[in-house]
């Protein structure tokens, strides 16, 4: 698939939870093109610090038009997070594979921690536009953390929430909600989930107990994006031989029983 | 008026003189979307291994103010895989397609060679004596002139084509090393590889490399490698290739002017998958400001101070 580099002009952006942010941005060739779980390479700085650009997932797209929602966690979307309407920035992409929705799922369950549910967003869309059931689960650390809440509501899914310290929703892991939602064992399912690294260990150990087909998305440190580098590597176990396989191309996207954690 | 930009170096003819470099450009294809490739001097491959190389644990790269550490450990799909796989998509380009190799031993590099030997579309090999991120060979062989004179003489040996040699700033006298593989029979110095650096988590109190230690790229070394292409043309009379941090038609200028007949881009494809391009497009306009007609009036142009020698560096 045809990959650009382009300028985008920034639309919107704006704090929605406690370090966390969501912008729009102005790009015909990523909006018309990006796919659920796929995501863009964004250059924060015209100067060399960060030298870097910085993945970030697509969470939603429309024509002209794509949208960003992330966490601030270090120097580089520090430097973004202070970036206003009007400003340009380039931005490559979509990169790296996409998550598969196959015709016999039966039901879907969404499992988001933090800015995880970010990647995740484009699919549930999918799954609604292709009618098959789907339930969401969100996680955060409490719930001035919280993010997506109000887009979620708007498309109308099942979604049920947990914060680590209960000030919203289940008091506990996002994980434990999973669990109880797979304990009924209904067939035909399939569970597709993006957090931060424990919670998508945690989240593929429950999965792969009951069972059920799961897709995670793996983030990384990257250099190029583009499959070059070689810095973004994780182990995959693929016909009984562990190998490094790139986040970037070969992912983000794995089947978490192929995970070697 | 346009100036020329044609150059050529180690009998590799160029339109002009800006090469991408070994490892940050994979086998072409995968830039093929942002890069007119034949609009490039020269194509420097990924490291090629006579076996295929599966590389160091994961984390392996990290970023550092101008800069990133890598410790990637050469992965590479081989020889073997390289001539019936990745080098038939690059005969489709009017381009000199370098390739670079590694080895642990005398041994693989000259089977290296030689499986290169004979193949259609190699313009010219490129000896990596100077990977910081590999157990024994690589770097070993770069760091000490009778090692590296004996591996480049054994190399030399079996194959006709221009052979680069890629020199490691991790050393005390880097024109030593420079002599010695001149003498050799090098056709032309690659200058530099990556500066062995580290980087500390504190939270963890780890290095944050599995590898613990990596190399330094990015403009933060571009000082360090202007320095050495400047000490290495002081005492060789084969070309030298400069690079380090070059990120802008500007920086590949001061290349040239320090004594590189050409430059090549690293790091920056990662930051701009076009850096290539936009740095020689950059690098015309500059000639032309300076009213140059040919770039050879450039190459080893610098005026040094008064009463300024070799001595003093």
């Amino acid at each position: 698939m045809k990959r650009y580099d382009v300028d985008a002009l920034i639309l919107e952006h704006r704090r929605v939870a406690e370090d966390h942010y969501w912008m729009r941005l102005d790009s015909d060739a990523i909006g018309q093109n990006a796919r659920p779980g796929q995501f863009i390479h964004l250059q924060v700085s015209s100067g060399t610090v960060p030298l870097l650009r910085r993945p970030l997932t697509v969470y939603r797209r429309s024509s002209g038009s794509f949208e960003v929602l992330y966490q601030v966690l270090g120097q580089g979307t520090r430097l973004l997070s202070n970036t206003k309407p009007g400003e340009t920035l380039r931005v490559l992409g979509p990169l790296g594979n996409h998550f598969r929705v196959l015709e016999h799922i039966r039901t879907a369950l969404v499992v988001g921690g933090g800015a995880g549910i970010a990647s995740l967003m484009l699919l549930v869309e999918e799954l609604i536009r292709r009618e098959i059931p789907v339930i969401v689960l969100l996680g955060a650390q409490r719930a001035s953390r919280l993010v997506a809440i109000e887009d979620l509501e708007t498309l109308g899914v099942d979604m049920r929430v947990a914060t680590d310290d209960g000030s919203r929703g289940h008091q506990g892991f996002v994980t434990e909600l999973a669990e109880e939602v797979l304990r009924d064992g209904l067939s035909n399912r399939v569970v597709y989930g993006c957090g931060p690294t424990p919670m998508m260990q945690a989240l593929s150990d429950i999965t792969q107990r009951y069972g059920v087909s799961t897709q995670l998305a793996l983030e990384s440190y990257m250099g190029c994006a583009l499959g070059v580098c070689l810095g973004c590597m994780v182990r995959i176990r693929r016909n009984g031989i562990i190998q490094h396989m790139r986040v970037c191309t070969e992912g983000p996207i794995f089947d978490a029983e192929e995970i070697v954690w | 008026m346009i100036p020329n930009l044609a150059v050529t170096v180690a009998g590799i003819q160029m339109r002009n003189p800006v090469m991408v470099a070994s490892g940050t450009f994979g086998y072409g294809q995968e830039y093929a979307d942002f890069v007119d490739i034949n609009r490039l001097g020269a194509i420097v491959v990924k490291g090629i291994t006579r076996e295929p190389w599966k590389g160091n644990a994961t984390p392996r790269i990290y970023e550092t103010p101008s800069g990133m550490l890598n410790a990637i450990g050469l992965q590479n799909v081989g020889v073997r895989a390289f001539l019936s796989e990745k080098l038939p998509y690059l005969r489709q380009f009017d381009v000199p397609v370098i390739v670079n190799i590694c080895g642990k031993t005398t041994q693989e590099y000259i089977d290296v060679v030689t499986m290169l030997e004979g193949s259609q579309g190699i313009a010219a090999v490129e000896v990596n004596i100077s990977c910081p991120n590999i157990e024994c060979g690589g770097m070993s062989f770069g760091t000490d002139p009778d090692l590296a004179h004996d591996l480049i003489q054994a190399v030399r040996q079996v194959t006709d084509l221009p052979l680069l040699v890629k020199l490691s700033p991790n050393v005390t006298d880097v024109r030593q090393i420079a002599r010695a593989v001149e003498n050799a029979g090098a056709d032309g110095i690659s200058a530099i590889n990556t500066l062995l650096g580290m980087a500390v988590d504190i939270d963890k109190r780890r290095p944050v490399l599995a590898n613990v230690t990596g190399g330094l790229s990015g403009p933060a070394i571009k000082p360090v490698a202007l320095r050495v292409v400047y000490q290495v043309a002081q005492v060789v009379n084969i070309p030298i290739i400069g690079m380090g941090g070059i990120m802008s038609g500007r920086d590949a200028f001061e290349f040239l002017l320090a004594g590189a007949s050409a430059v090549a881009v690293g790091t920056a494809n990662f930051v701009r998958p076009d850096a290539s391009l936009c740095v020689i497009d950059e690098l015309r306009q500059l000639l032309q400001q300076q009213q140059v007609q040919d770039l050879h009036e450039v190459i080893g142009g610098l005026n040094l101070p008064e009463g300024k020698r070799l001595c003093d560096i």
